[in-house]
């Protein structure tokens, strides 16, 4: 009785004391973000959260999805729900045509939430970091750096959504209180972008740029510029092609990037250098190399479109349309005709550009049985050929015809072939992006931004375009939550 | 009235206990796969709506009696022979920059056609257990090189401990492929791996091996 009450008292004492200790190693708010190790965790946070919502669906290729699957290059998609997007509706026959983002399955695509995410960290990281002491950092540039990043991620994450669904709910504060926080409407897709031109003229003032293993795969000065070209090219379009100076923007951010020497054009010899990644001529890239034992989630685009005998023992399930490639590709001097495919067979192309012509950037997890075949390639956002032909395109609708034919002819050159002179310019700029970008996740946006749907895909009609019906739907998943959005107008109706 | 009820409950349950026990045959589900169609080549490809237009063709080219002789054949289906026909039909729609004219299954001349179908066709019989993970060789019909194998796919995972197997006709283009493949090895010289979609099915006269439906007909 006397041990029994001893130590009942001994548990009561005992426990007073440790009640007074704070989770040892646990995260919450009022503990973190106190370091620089803090801070660049959060950066580090915001920047897996953008990766994965580049790489969402079941082969984490969303990417490629928005970009690629929907501009016909493709005859068989390999994957139930993919083949909407490829194919149209041939399950159940009712008519519902190519590119039409709505099917089984296909509703993860429409679903923004992942992107909210990777906001909401952007979002916290400059909020907290902007209040940490300056003397918590080695140095005030790393701080800067930091909030520089973490504007970047924003920006290009609301630039991503607009580009897929047009106007967004235009979220810029930190939030303390999630639970009680309020339904937002829609903003007009051309404040959004003025949000993103915003940060960006701050953030490129906040970081410098970016050399040794940081390069590319870390935004930097040249990421926001080419951001900055974007999204005022963007604009320009959405907002009924009125505004010219737009254009003289875009092309200004993009001189920085050439002026500022940080970055060179890789010779065709080095292609699979250039697609694996980090190359010179890389601004900047989502990292998935397996130099720092990391991949894409389920194999991803590149190991999806592949099979024997590139990886082993993999039956490829994705056909090429070899007659839209041969639109594009019909040159067989341009280094990219021979570098991007292989054409053994030349109606069932196999897409050689990532895995390279002879196997460079291939990698085994297994290496002794050859067994676990993976891509080894990072995923290109922005990269100088890109930047070349951007600034081409807007040479070109600013009636600068030589400044344009000037970097369409740079991106020709390096791949072998002689300088344009034919007469049409402006088709001649969107073939040769389509060709240099052919399966980059880019293809769709430069079709719809140079207005060149209904030209190039024969089964979408110039009603449709019209009516904008370019966008994505919204998921109906998302008005559940919030009573406060209203669907893209072309889908009013159309959703099943 | 008591022992009544007894008695009557015991020759219920006695009923019970004799018909419950009444011995039937095990239900069986399925039965084994008997890779025998009891039909010759031709009979067999003819009963399958899958291969009306092959069949077609092979009375066009007169070749009947030479598929039903000792012989294994890689037959390819209707949706090879409408891909030829499509690329044909573009081809000569550009040829004479004019949208209305089609190839037709009548425009393929017949010493072509024979050609093309005796590319698929071998002697004797060729099926899985002469065949091995390595590359063997053999002459077909149109006297054109090809190489028979199985391939070990990943395609089933699971509780699978033995790979299961895929049989690939090779068409070789300018001599085997080298393995490995030396760098910059050209496309053109690269040999054509078919997959066949189902294999190994004995006719009375031979082997008959059914190629994939992305199979280019005249390869």
């Amino acid at each position: 009785m006397l041990l029994l009450g001893g130590m009942l008292c001994g548990g009561l004492l005992s426990c007073k004391k440790l009640l007074d200790l704070k989770p040892e190693d646990s995260v919450y708010e009022a503990v973190f973000w106190k370091t620089e190790t803090d801070a660049t965790s959060g950066l580090m946070g915001a920047y897996s959260l953008l990766r994965k919502s580049l790489t969402l669906g079941g082969q984490g290729m969303s990417n490629f999805v928005y970009g690629d699957f929907t501009t016909g290059v493709l005859k068989e998609g390999g994957d139930y729900a993919l083949n909407f997007l490829v194919k149209g509706d041939e399950y159940y026959g009712t008519g519902i045509s190519v590119d039409d983002f709505r099917g089984d399955y296909i509703e993860d695509f429409q679903n923004w939430t992942p992107y909210f995410k990777t906001i909401t960290q952007a979002n916290t990281v400059i909020e907290k970091v902007g209040k940490m002491p300056d003397n918590a950092f080695k140095n005030l540039a790393v701080k800067r750096k930091i909030i520089g990043e973490a504007l970047f991620i924003r920006a290009y994450t609301y630039f991503y959504m607009v580009r897929i669904w047009g106007d967004v709910p235009l979220v810029l504060q930190y939030d303390q209180d999630p639970v009680s926080s309020k339904n937002v409407q829609r903003t007009n897709e051309a404040v959004v972008l003025d949000s993103c031109a915003a940060d960006m003229n701050r953030a490129r003032l906040l970081m410098g740029w970016n050399t040794g293993s940081d390069h590319a795969v870390r935004a930097d000065k040249g990421a926001a510029f080419a951001l900055l070209a974007h999204v005022n090219r963007w604009k320009y379009f959405v907002t009924k092609e009125s505004d010219k100076t737009l254009l003289t923007k875009s092309i200004a951010a993009i001189d920085s990037i050439t002026a500022s020497g940080q970055y060179s054009l890789v010779p065709a010899a080095n292609f699979d250098r250039l697609f694996k990644g980090r190359s010179q001529e890389g601004i900047f890239e989502i990292n998935t190399s397996a130099d720092q034992l990391e991949y894409q989630p389920n194999g991803g685009f590149y190991l999806y479109t592949l099979g024997q005998p590139y990886i082993p023992e993999k039956t490829k399930s994705t056909v090429f349309n070899s007659e839209v490639v041969g639109w594009f590709f019909n040159d067989p001097t341009d280094a990219r005709y021979d570098y991007y495919f292989d054409r053994t067979k030349e109606e069932d192309l196999i897409l050689t550009k990532y895995i390279g012509k002879n196997n460079q950037n291939r990698f085994f997890l297994d290496p002794g049985n050859n067994r676990g075949g993976l891509v080894n390639c990072n995923i290109s956002i922005f990269r100088l050929a890109e930047m070349k032909l951007l600034r081409a395109e807007c040479n070109e609708l600013l009636g600068r015809s030589s400044d344009a034919l000037t970097d369409l002819n740079d991106v020709k050159l390096r791949s072998n072939l002689t300088g344009y002179s034919g007469a049409d310019l402006k088709t001649e700029i969107f073939e040769e992006t389509f060709r240099e970008l052919f399966c980059e996740g880019h293809s769709w946006y430069d079709m719809v931004r140079n207005k060149r749907l209904v030209e190039y895909l024969d089964r979408f009609p110039q009603s449709r375009f019209d009516e904008e019906g370019w966008k994505w739907p919204i998921a109906r998943a998302l008005f559940v939550t919030n009573k406060d959005l209203a669907q893209n107008k072309y889908w009013v109706g159309r959703l099943r | 009235m008591k022992n009544k009820l007894i008695y009557i409950l015991t020759f219920f349950g006695f009923c019970l206990v004799v018909t419950a026990c009444k011995k039937k045959d095990y239900l069986i589900g399925g039965d084994l796969h008997d890779p025998r169609v009891n039909m010759t080549t031709y009979d067999f490809l003819k009963s399958k709506p899958l291969f009306d237009t092959l069949t077609r063709l092979i009375d066009k080219a007169g070749m009947k009696e030479e598929i039903n002789g000792n012989t294994t054949f890689f037959a390819p289906t209707d949706y090879s022979v409408a891909e030829l026909l499509l690329r044909r039909t573009k081809i000569i729609q550009r040829k004479y920059n004019n949208e209305n004219l089609k190839y037709t299954l009548d425009s393929l001349p017949v010493p072509e056609l024979r050609d093309s179908l005796r590319s698929h066709l071998f002697a004797g019989a060729i099926n899985r257990e002469n065949l091995s993970l390595e590359n063997k060789l053999f002459k077909s019909k149109s006297n054109e090189d090809y190489s028979i194998l199985l391939i070990e796919t990943t395609a089933y995972t699971g509780t699978v401990t033995t790979k299961p197997q895929y049989l690939y006709l090779v068409r070789l283009r300018n001599g085997l492929d080298p393995k490995p493949l030396p760098d910059n090895y050209p496309d053109a010289d690269k040999d054509i791996q078919e997959l066949t979609q189902t294999s190994g099915i004995i006719t009375t006269n031979g082997i008959l091996h059914v190629l994939n439906n992305r199979h280019k007909f005249y390869w």
